[in-house]
């Protein structure tokens, strides 16, 4: 059984990481997946093996590859158009695209500010403010006419030292999913968010070296200490919350922040 | 490819699986492959047959014991009962629940003390007696009904079921920081209104208006099904939901946000 068969489903960020791993997922579940990303959608992925359009062909996946940046409005509307292209219709909406750093109060300038609050925040408003509005025009399946799944943060409900306008981003995608679930519920989206703890992508400093040998930086320490669960999170686990919350299982679900962290906010 | 959240091959024990969330998870879960330890309390007026006549279809195997949560030894007799079986344990939902309307000033000492031994104390029971084969094996499931009431929102004259469904969410925290070290997750499901025989019920729920009355209200334009929950059960005991633990999924149609 394939739970997104038929459907149409966008993820940002797709070149890599979480949304590279939740675009495989959802190809592998039936859905034709409309990738989207800055450049390196065609590239080696972060495996260094072999670029997400590859991967999701060479596993039989339908895959519609985008070069687009989601702070660029007329991208936006590309984005849109291709997936409208597809089958007339756009199932899931995922907003993945980020971009983790950067430090506290006193040492953020504006241009830092800026930088996150466009990419993180301010992107994710255009892409549910355009694809709600196409959502409203299409039929309903099982009740639903479109699914938003936007990703926040542990960062977004916790406040671990340093990252101060990165979290205001995560905090900001979290309540706008909420407002965007109550205001459009009656029209039939649904929209959650997803708030992943510590994921080890490798894309990341420190991280390859974990994953390769085993070597544990403050960082990964920090995080090791931080989570209760066995091990620290791996992309593939957001790519089963995305599925969820993509799939006809949760259409009594929405306005909800499924955290996917091991525990980290729990503890 | 298999289905994401396939369950072939995982033994569950699911409390309260005679009417309501317990029986729609136990007849999604033997769609999905798992074989089933099921309990009803026979006092309560369900019946089980159904459920079992249904999950038996579907190929499952099942094993009923009847029991009150509200026994230590019966509950531990419930994991030695699907060891016994099956030879392990992988999932364990604590469903079973009871929901008594008593206006606080009016509440007996019994009457608080009954709600939360079901709702509150039942739960920890299961979880206790579950803990050590999950250990050994390196893996489990723990999995709890709360609900909206008491942690999100208010519920008039059930402050003794909403306390006890709070205490599932402290319980569930706390639960999974100790065993997640082991490789268990422990997690809750918070149902808002489910169209249940439980909250049918005209005097101590909402009854058939009332329910109708919470779908217009609502921003999702219906109320809940046992199978919404199942579903979200299902997700949380799947190898997809493998790293979600010490949280509280919260099912209710967007309801509390509003509030």
């Amino acid at each position: 059984m394939k739970r997104l068969q038929g459907r149409t489903a966008v993820v940002t960020g797709a070149a890599a990481g979480l949304g590279r791993a939740i675009a495989r997922r959802f190809a592998a579940e039936g859905a034709t997946v409309v990738a989207c990303d800055i450049n390196s959608l065609l590239e080696p992925g972060s495996d260094g093996t072999i670029s997400t359009v590859d991967l999701i062909r060479a596993e039989g996946g339908q895959i519609v590859p985008v070069i687009a940046d989601v702070t660029n409005t007329a991208d936006v509307d590309r984005i849109l158009a291709a997936a409208l292209d597809d089958n007339g219709r756009v199932d899931v909406l995922v907003n993945n695209a980020g971009k983790f750093g950067g430090s506290s109060l006193l040492d953020v300038s504006d241009d830092e500010w800026n930088f996150y609050l466009t990419l993180n925040l301010t992107s994710v408003f255009r892409m549910c403010r355009s694809f709600v509005a196409a959502m409203l025009e299409q039929a309903e399946i099982e009740g639903v006419r479109g699914r938003i799944i936007n990703m926040g943060s542990q960062l977004g409900l916790t406040a671990p030292p340093g990252a101060l306008a990165y979290a205001a981003t995560k905090a900001g995608v979290i309540h706008m999913t909420r407002q965007i679930a109550v205001d459009y519920a009656r029209s039939g989206i649904i929209a959650n968010a997803i708030a992943p703890g510590r994921i080890i992508t490798g894309d990341h400093p420190g991280e390859h070296e974990y994953l390769e040998r085993g070597e544990i930086d403050v960082a990964t320490r920090f995080s090791l200490a931080r989570t209760p669960f066995s091990r620290l999170g791996r992309p593939d686990d957001i790519a089963g919350a995305a599925l969820y919350l993509a799939s006809d299982d949760s259409t009594f679900v929405s306005g909800a922040v499924l955290s996917v962290d091991g525990g980290w906010t729990a503890y | 490819m298999s289905d994401s959240f396939d369950l072939t091959g995982r033994v569950a024990i699911i409390t309260g699986a005679s009417s309501g969330i317990g029986a729609a998870t136990a007849r999604r879960f033997a769609k999905a492959g798992a074989s089933l330890v099921l309990t009803d309390l026979a006092a309560d007026g369900h019946d089980i047959t159904a459920v079992v006549a249904d999950v038996t279809t579907a190929g499952a195997q099942v094993e009923v014991v009847g029991l009150d949560v509200r026994s230590t030894a019966a509950v531990n007799g419930l994991v030695d009962t699907a060891i016994r079986r099956f030879g392990k344990l992988d999932i364990a939902i604590a469903n079973a629940a009871i929901a008594r309307i008593a206006p606080f000033g009016e509440m007996a000492e019994t009457d608080f003390q009954n709600t939360l031994d079901v709702d509150l104390t039942g739960v920890w029971r299961l979880f206790r007696a579950s803990i050590a084969p999950m250990s050994a094996a390196g893996s489990g499931r723990l999995l709890a009904t709360t609900s909206t009431v008491g942690t999100l929102e208010a519920w008039h004259a059930h402050a003794h079921y909403a306390a006890a469904k709070a205490g599932i969410v402290g319980m569930v925290r706390s639960l999974a920081a100790e065993v997640g070290p082991a490789g268990i997750t422990v997690n809750a499901v918070a149902p808002g209104i489910i169209r249940t025989p439980q909250t049918l019920d005209q005097i101590n729920s909402l009854g058939e208006d009332g329910i109708n009355a919470t779908a217009r209200e609502q921003p999702i334009r219906r109320v809940g099904e046992p199978d919404d929950i199942a579903a979200a059960y299902q997700y949380l005991a799947s190898d997809a939901g493998g790293f979600v633990t010490g949280h509280m999924l919260v099912v209710d149609g967007g309801r509390t946000l509003t509030r």
